[in-house]
This record gives C-alpha cells, sequence and structure tokens, in this order.
C-alpha cells in the first residue's frame, strides 16, 4: 500500500485510508501500523451513490455473486448503505479474510472470508464503531473501526481486508477492498481503522 | 476517489466554440461527509448546514427520508444538480453555498437551466466512472462569466433542503446567445 496524498496531490480527492493495531492479551500495545492509502473502493460503491444522486434503482452484485436491484435512500426507507454492524455479524461491516489475490474494480466479496467465531481460522468479530465528520488539519475525515479477537487456540494471518454494506435489510454489497497483511496471535485483539478523507490545500 | 470537472461552449446552432477540458475537481465538501457517514449509521438524524448556511436535521435512509443526496434537478430549477455562480471565494472543503448563485432566467446576470442529466457508471479497465451534466443557456442580452460551479443535492423528512457536496472555481464566459455544458465525472480507480 501506498502513503496517503497530502498537499495539492491531494486537493479534492476523496481519499481511503487504512491501519491495524494490536493489542495483547493484557491491552497493551503490540503493533501499529502507520496509515496508509486503500485504492479500492469498488464498483459497487460507485453504483450505490447513483442510486441516490439519480433516486433510482441499480443492479449490482450482491456477496454472492448474484445481480440484486439495490434501492436507493430516496425509496428504500430502510437500510441504504448500513455499515454499523453488531458484534459477531460477518455478513456487513468491516470484514477480513485470508484471500490474497489483488483486488479488482468489479470485485462482489472478499476472496476467502474468516468467519466469526472461535473454531480454527476464525476470529471473534466485534461491532462496527463510526466517528462523525471531524476536522484533522485541512482534511475531513470519517473513521470506521472494528476489533477482531482472536480466540482460535492459534495464529491468524489476514490477508484481505474490506467494506460491505446492507442495502434494504436484505443484501450486502462490498465497497471496498484491500489486501493487508496481519498476524493475530492467539489472544490478541486486532482493530482495524478506514477513514474517509478529503482536502483542501 | 476523484471528481473532475469540464466545460463545453457552443452557439445557438450547436457548434463548439470553446472547450475547457476535463480537471480535477477541488473541492468535496463537508456536507458529502456527512450524508456518508449518516447513511452509514443508517438510523440517527444529523445537522447538515443548509446552504443558507442554517444547520438542518437530516434523517437516515432508515429513518424514512423521502429524498436523500438527491440531485435531480429538472429543467429551470436552479437549487438542485449542478448549480453555478459568479463568485470567487476560495475552495474550501467547509464552505456550504455558492458565494454568489445564479438564478434561472433570462435577465442580466440570469441563465436558463436545463435538465440534470446522469450517465451509467461504467468501467474502463481498473476503474469505475460516473458522469452527469447539465446545459445552461445565456438569453440575458450580455455576457456572463460563471467562475464558480457546485453540486446541490436536495433531502428532507417533510421539507426539502438543499445542501452543497463540491463546489470548484471554474472560469467560463458565455456570450449572450451561447450555452455551455458543465459535466462532473466521477471516478473509482483500484
Amino acid at each position: 500500500m501506498k502513503e496517503l496524498l497530502t498537499g495539492e496531490e491531494a486537493a479534492g480527492l476523496l481519499q481511503l485510508g487504512v491501519r491495524a493495531k494490536i493489542y495483547g492479551k493484557d491491552g497493551e500495545l503490540k503493533r501499529e501500523d502507520p496509515w496508509r492509502r486503500s485504492e479500492s473502493l469498488l464498483e459497487a460503491f460507485m453504483l450505490l451513490l447513483e442510486t441516490a444522486f439519480e433516486s433510482t434503482n441499480k443492479t449490482v452484485q450482491d456477496t454472492s455473486d448474484t445481480g440484486r436491484t439495490a434501492a436507493g435512500p430516496n425509496n428504500a426507507s430502510t437500510s441504504w448503505i448500513e455499515l454499523d454492524a453488531a458484534a459477531a455479524n460477518a455478513n456487513f461491516g468491516l470484514l477480513v479474510g485470508t484471500g490474497t489475490t489483488t483486488p479488482v474494480i468489479d470485485d462482489y466479496n472478499l476472496e476467502t472470508k474468516i468467519a466469526h467465531g472461535t473454531g480454527a481460522g476464525q476470529l471473534s468479530y466485534g461491532s462496527v464503531s463510526l466517528f462523525p465528520t471531524r476536522v484533522v488539519g485541512s482534511n475531513l475525515e470519517v473513521r470506521i473501526h472494528r476489533g477482531f479477537t482472536n480466540g482460535s487456540g492459534g495464529s491468524i494471518t489476514i490477508h484481505e481486508i474490506g467494506l460491505a454494506v446492507f442495502n434494504q435489510g436484505v443484501y450486502y454489497f462490498l465497497i471496498a477492498h484491500d489486501l493487508y497483511d496481519l498476524t493475530i496471535d492467539d489472544g490478541d485483539l486486532a482493530v482495524i481503522e478506514y477513514k474517509i478523507i478529503t482536502s483542501t490545500t | 476517489m476523484m471528481l473532475q470537472v469540464r466545460a463545453v461552449i457552443r452557439n445557438k446552432e450547436g457548434e463548439i466554440l470553446r472547450e475547457i477540458p476535463w480537471r480535477r475537481s477541488h473541492s468535496f465538501v463537508k456536507q458529502f461527509l456527512d450524508f456518508i457517514y449518516c447513511a452509514f449509521l443508517d438510523d440517527i438524524v444529523i445537522n447538515l448546514r443548509k446552504t443558507d448556511g442554517d444547520l438542518q436535521g437530516v434523517s437516515g435512509p432508515d429513518l424514512g427520508s423521502y429524498t436523500f443526496l438527491d440531485l435531480t434537478g429538472g429543467i429551470n430549477d436552479d437549487q438542485v444538480g449542478i448549480v453555478i455562480g459568479r463568485g470567487d471565494d476560495a475552495e474550501w472543503n467547509q464552505s456550504y453555498a455558492l458565494s454568489n448563485r445564479i438564478l434561472d432566467g433570462s435577465s442580466l446576470n440570469q441563465m436558463e437551466f436545463g435538465e440534470t442529466t446522469f450517465g451509467d457508471t461504467w468501467v474502463d479497465g481498473s476503474s469505475a466512472l460516473w458522469n452527469v451534466y447539465r446545459v445552461f443557456s445565456n438569453n440575458s442580452g450580455a455576457t456572463i462569466t460563471i467562475k464558480e460551479i457546485a453540486l446541490y443535492c436536495e433531502a428532507n423528512d417533510i421539507t426539502t433542503y438543499q445542501f452543497m457536496i463540491a463546489r470548484d472555481l471554474l472560469t467560463v464566459v458565455v456570450a449572450d446567445g451561447e450555452n455551455t455544458t458543465i459535466e462532473y465525472r466521477m471516478q473509482i480507480t483500484v
């Protein structure tokens, strides 16, 4: 992953940043990565924005690779791009996996999603936390956090992460997908963070 | 994600007279992030700054909002969709309105607003792209210089309000009898 763009290079862009932290069993910080630039918002995000901008419905591939009629926020009266998944819900929100294939623009799911649980190869998904727009220097940021606890009895290495949203309370659509290597020892907690940033020079 | 903008100026016969090529937009503004945050949480009400400067509570999609991030400004609608102005305040990601909005009409310093028109998202290589454009005709009897452009969306519960989600400085000189097509392009590249 590359560094976040700054200054004139960043002006007007809507960037997605990502980083991870790992805490040990006693809560001590064992690893803190710097913010890096995610480059993998996906076609589905554009299509979902289009449903809002044009007040219409669009066909979008869901996480099962089935074309679904995604409703816009103007006619759904239900979820549009909901991201605040509860603890133990691995269907949407910030997701993790073990796939290593480079993301492409029309990805519809993680390659190999890690299931919620404490069995071998599983992680316990915490709830997704969102933090409202705040001013950081000349940037505006919205942050998205989720914790993943490893109670599997062995180390687990994450290779991919993503964001999936919930539409109409029925469908799941992947809107971002990145490769990210992160090994979580048994008993440790990984906190993965995305932030959406826009800048003015 | 990148937003780009261009302008094409034509005469009444539709001949292209001048063109301002694609350039990167500089200004998604705070309200756009606020809308996305509100939609991510889905069932909350957040205060957003309207184009008149006042704060307004906006309901998330799951609370039954009737419009949300809606850009469908029709013919003669100078409050929604691509909008234009004559102000030249610096671009800033916390701005909430054009600094000197041009109104729809054919009087002095007015332009006739066409319909905000959308393309479908398409994929080109590793990018997904989406376009929106609008035609503005000058029948005011004098030259008009556009200096700023913006995207105004609507959101409401019972009453409809307007919110600015992007603003750019762009100088487009449109003589009497000419029209200009202002076009935004949104691009995501993996």
